[in-house]
């Protein structure tokens, strides 16, 4: 054990935190520690394979006799299937296998209570052949009434989506905080307004799928997923095989968002398939399936009330809130309240639907609670007579966010760009807006890694998690050439390997700051045998002994080069092999990250077109480990919310119940012509949470995107928009509705 | 999609040919009828290619007139200075078409061609009357944002047509050829609206394939487009508008037309508009009076009154851009 000073935070507000650190493990990194390779800008090292398609995507695996499968979905939201008649597809000539969800060994749900629910899957030798094989399986459907609309399933008398819900509604937490009736009584100012967020479908580039091959009683499933290990043991349950006998492999995947944690039921019915053929079987949503069975984001409703005193101080926060979930999922809408506050009240309900369950979608809940939130907030300001951006500052309490709005107020010109006169000129009107957030996931135990030195200098790091796409390669690349005082083009990563250690699914953002760590404990470990090797040959203690440079490094001087040095590791072994762990947190500086951004937008009146045409991101993720990916990761998380805020919208035929834009053509996602100009700004802040500062980042970037623009359209036509997406329609009505007065 | 044969023809009369065998179809770009294959909303038993046809990718200038081969691609109508010269208006359709990968592929015979993208007649789970199905159109009592706001009674489905709105505006015509020999379709007489014929959106004959598009080139003649997208990359506009006519010593245009796009079941002339703009000389005010006049006849549902603005807009747009300099 030794004793050790930890710097913490940033510039404007540094901590100093004593820690004890055990003998034999890393110094956590802290505000002071010099890097050569972490915070720098390294393009990932698999980014020539993606761009010219050596990437293998489960997508894109082939193997030997591989047959091709698809599932039929069930077209009523709400049915009972009487039989099934497979024999004509049975019949075709290259179908292989069927399953139908009349086996008794049928791996999914039976009960169909949305439209898109699997009732059969078809094994073909082509895709082809197995789409025409799933037009002669005979479905016989009774018919049952269904309700897909939030307020008709409220209504006395609606079809019932669940026995356990009478009414199709229950509530979820509530929450109540202060003294409300004083907060009220102490508000000069008061704002009560209803906020509605769509259903946002997660639209995955890469479909939900796996291809599953048996040989003998050892599975291998190529899956593509943000939870290799969750896979693994999904499938394990399910067909009760032994976990030692299943690979889950991951190489590359294509988008999850939160719909990829375990075995779908595409996943299931390719390992059934395969299992009944005796080939390797490919299993694949197509995009309609994927939109009915991939995922979605609730809808919400929410009124919120807030009121302030005449000085602008926030006084209370009341928010009421219902979702749509679907036939599953929760409605709560994230509402962190990250101001100062007197008292606070929330109640929230799910409503329960024939409609595809929702589930977690890059942070649950906030980004339809923070849209509301931040647009009251807005309102409340202007109510008052404040700049919007001056009533955050006085009321936000947190160190990062009180630089983070000073940094986008210079960079975003905010005195001068603010619209002073909203909605006069045109026919384009221009405004900005702001919006501010936090997430709270700093990763934690159960993730490790493994390093490996060969004895011809060759540095490879290992770990059985997935990438979602954030990067996660390039920063075990980078920690572990920092440890060992490497370039990181020079480590090769390997991961999405259920047979190398086990890590972390990639949700909450806790990819990094979980795995993160524990690289750097497994480089740690291999530095540490090396120079046992090293000190040992030259009769030098050890800890006299480090790793600069590529060299091995004695009182400032270089006693050897890398290569060297690995060239003395024991022929008989050949290399080392070193693993390491995330260990328990240490001392976060604090639990939550803070972000702001900024939007600006350009507004046609005539026609009520938005266009989003600069963002600034500006987001805290602890310490930056790859500043081009997080910056990438940023600019993702933008896009994410700009497509929430003006595109995005899942459309049901209101007698069908039926998805009507199941596509990419009506469900409209932003290209390159709708994408703004972003900055975004990767904000260092030492965490003190683990041995890196890591802290997550993917989520938090989306968060606030669509309340910024909302409240840019705001300032931009001095009309409010309360609803998403903000669509020609709903923009023209505002304008018009303030016409009209 | 299920399986079919391919003949790709090498001349117009053999294509003509092999599209006498009952449920064969003409495939120029492909843009629409893969969609429509993919979807299963047509089985054809025979596609029969026609994009490789000699001579019909050609662009050229005949006396006073354009021709476009019915297998120009629209990039490359978007590309040809003569066009962009002395059809702007048809030259900025072509432009702002879809995306660059299928402005490469599909041709202006196929965009002109094309079936509606309503989003019941693209399901093959959605009775549709557009299909043949005895149902009432499912959009007027469903969702119809992006629907028909004129005679759109029957059917709520728009012409999805881009280029169609200024050809119609520059009075083009559609040369055809077919087992009667070969003829010249207006395309005033070209488009057939829901309620004349609910299961097609032109009137050529079976068996007849479209070979040019062939616009006239008067002297003096002027033409502009505007059009309005929800989202910017690779949208279907929410409505179009192309005018054209011949300018006048005054600042006016005689001959004139103004033409909607996207906003009915075929590309649509707004005769009132064409009367408010004629012989006046073009400024903001006459710019406003005329988008008015456009939208007289207007039927819009309670989903798509929002469109209404958006004709507005895209109308005084297009007039604007005539005024004299």
């Amino acid at each position: 054990m030794a004793r050790h000073t930890l710097e913490l935070g940033f510039a404007g507000d540094k901590k100093a935190v004593d820690i004890e650190v055990a003998d034999g493990t890393p110094v956590p990194w802290g505000l002071d520690t010099p890097h050569t390779e972490v915070g720098e800008r390294i393009p990932r090292v698999e980014a020539r394979d993606k761009v010219t398609g050596r990437a293998k995507y489960t997508y894109d695996i082939n193997l030997p006799g591989l047959l091709h499968a698809r599932v039929l979905v069930s077209p009523h939201p709400c049915a009972r299937v009487e039989s099934i008649d497979a024999t004509a597809a049975l019949a075709m000539s290259g179908v292989r296998a069927v399953s139908l969800a009349t086996d008794p060994d049928w791996p999914v749900g039976r009960q169909i209570k949305h439209e898109g629910q699997e009732v059969a899957a078809v094994a073909a030798d082509s895709i082809d052949i197995a789409a025409d094989a799933l037009e002669r399986i005979v479905v016989r459907y009774a018919v049952e009434p269904h309700v897909t609309d939030e307020v008709a399933a409220l209504a006395p008398g609606a079809p019932q989506v669940h026995e356990r819900t009478p009414g199709n509604t229950d509530a979820g937490r509530g929450q109540q905080q202060g003294d409300r009736d004083a907060a009220f009584a102490a508000s000069s100012k008061k704002i009560e307004e209803t906020y509605r967020t769509q259903v946002q479908n997660h639209t995955a580039l890469e479909p939900h799928g796996s291809v599953a091959h048996w040989e003998g009683d050892r599975l291998t499933v190529w899956c593509s997923t943000q939870g290799t290990f969750s896979v693994l043991d999904n499938l394990a349950r399910h067909f009760k095989i032994p976990q030692d006998k299943i690979v889950v492999l991951c190489h590359h995947m294509g988008g999850g968002f939160g719909a990829k944690f375990g075995a779908a039921g595409c996943d299931r019915l390719a390992v059934l398939l395969a299992k009944r053929t005796g080939k390797p079987v490919k299993l694949m949503y197509h995009r309609r399936e994927e939109h009915l069975l991939g995922g979605n984001r609730p809808s919400s409703r929410q009124t919120l009330g807030v009121g302030a005193t005449a000085e602008g101080e926030i006084t209370y926060v009341d928010v009421d809130t219902s979702g749509a979930v679907g036939v599953a999922g929760s409605a709560r809408c994230a509402t962190p309240i990250i101001y100062r506050y007197r008292a606070a009240n929330k109640r929230e309900r799910n409503v329960y639907l024939h409609t595809p369950a929702s589930c977690a979608f890059r942070a649950p809940g906030h980004p339809q609670g923070v849209f509301a939130f931040e647009m009251a907030i807005d309102e409340l300001a202007l109510a008052l007579g404040l700049d919007p951006l001056a009533m955050r500052r006085k009321n936000d309490p947190n160190p990062v966010r009180a630089a983070q709005y000073a940094l986008g107020a210079e960079k975003f010109e905010w005195a001068t760009r603010y619209n002073k006169a909203p909605g006069a000129g045109g026919p384009l009107v221009r405004g900005i807006g702001v919006a501010a957030t936090q997430w709270g996931q700093l990763g934690g135990p159960g993730t490790e890694a493994m390093v490996r030195v060969h004895a011809d200098g060759k540095v490879e790091v290992f770990s059985g998690a997935q990438d979602i796409g954030t990067g996660t390669r390039t920063a075990m690349a980078i920690l572990t050439a920092e440890e060992l005082g490497l370039a990181a083009h020079a480590v090769a990563s390997h991961i999405g390997d259920t047979r190398w250690p086990v890590g972390t699914a990639s949700g909450g953002s806790r990819t990094l700051p979980s795995l993160g760590p524990a690289v750097r404990e497994a480089a740690h470990n291999a530095r540490a045998k090396l120079l046992a090797i090293v000190g040992s040959e030259l009769g030098a203690p050890v800890s006299e002994l480090s790793l600069a440079g590529g060299h091995v490094v004695r009182a400032g001087k270089r006693v050897c080069t890398w290569a060297e040095a690995c060239a003395r590791i024991p022929k008989a072994t050949g290399r080392i092999d070193a693993v390491g762990a995330r260990q328990a947190d240490i001392a976060p500086y604090q639990r939550t990250v803070a972000g702001v951004q900024f939007a600006e937008v350009e507004v046609d009146l005539r026609t009520g077109v938005v266009r989003c045409t600069r963002v600034l991101a500006i987001q805290d993720c602890g310490t930056v480990i790859n500043r081009l990916a997080a910056e990438s990761q940023i600019a993702g998380g933008v896009i994410g919310g700009l497509a929430y805020a003006l595109f995005e919208d899942r459309v049901l035929d209101p007698r069908s119940g039926r998805m009507l834009n199941a596509d990419l053509e009506w469900y409209k996602l932003p290209g390159m012509r709708d994408t703004p100009e972003i900055t975004a700004i990767a904000f260092d802040v030492s965490n003190g949470a683990n041995t890196c500062g890591i802290a997550g980042l993917g989520e938090p970037t989306t968060i606030p995107t669509a309340s910024a623009i909302g409240n840019a359209i705001a300032n931009a036509t001095g009309v409010r928009v309360r609803s998403l997406p903000f669509t020609p329609d709903k923009v023209q009505a505002a304008i018009d509705a303030r016409r009209s007065r | 999609m299920r399986a079919f044969e391919y003949v790709l023809a090498g001349t117009i009369p053999d294509a003509a040919r092999a599209l006498e065998l009952a449920g064969a179809v003409v495939k120029g770009g492909g843009i629409d009828l893969v969609d429509r294959l993919k979807s299963r909303t047509i089985v054809p038993s025979r596609l029969v290619g026609v994009d490789r046809v000699a001579g019909l990718a050609d662009i050229r200038v005949e006396g006073d007139a354009l021709m476009v081969g019915a297998a120009v691609r629209i990039a490359a109508l978007a590309e040809h200075a003569e066009v962009a010269r002395r059809l702007p208006a048809l030259a900025a359709a072509a432009r702002d078409a879809a995306t660059p990968q299928v402005r490469a592929m599909a041709t202006v015979a196929g965009n002109v061609l094309q079936r509606p993208r309503c989003w019941y007649f693209r399901s093959a789970l959605e009775a549709c009357p557009k299909r043949g199905d005895a149902v009432p159109c499912p959009a007027i009592p469903g969702r119809h944002e992006y629907g028909a706001i004129f005679a759109n009674t029957k059917c709520a489905a728009v012409h999805p047509s881009s280029l169609a709105v200024p050809l119609l505006a520059l009075g083009a015509q559609l040369r055809v050829t077919g087992p009667a020999g070969e003829r010249a379709i207006p395309f005033d007489a070209l488009f057939v609206g829901p309620d004349v014929d609910i299961l097609r959106e032109h009137s050529l004959a079976l068996g007849e394939v479209a070979t040019a598009i062939q616009v006239a080139l008067p002297a003096g003649v002027a033409s502009a487009y505007a059009e309005c997208r929800h989202r910017q990359s690779s949208d279907w506009p929410l409505a179009t508008c192309a005018v054209a006519g011949r300018r006048t010593a005054d600042g006016a245009l005689s001959d004139v037309r103004v033409v909607l796009g996207a906003v009915a079941g075929v590309p649509h002339r707004a005769l009132a508009a064409e009367r408010e703009l004629l012989g006046k000389r073009i400024d903001p005010a006459l710019a406003a009076r005329v988008a008015e006049a456009a939208l007289e006849g207007a039927t819009p549902l309670p989903l798509n009154r929002y469109k209404l603005a958006i004709v507005r807009a895209v109308v005084a747009e297009a007039v604007t851009a005539l005024a004299p300099l």
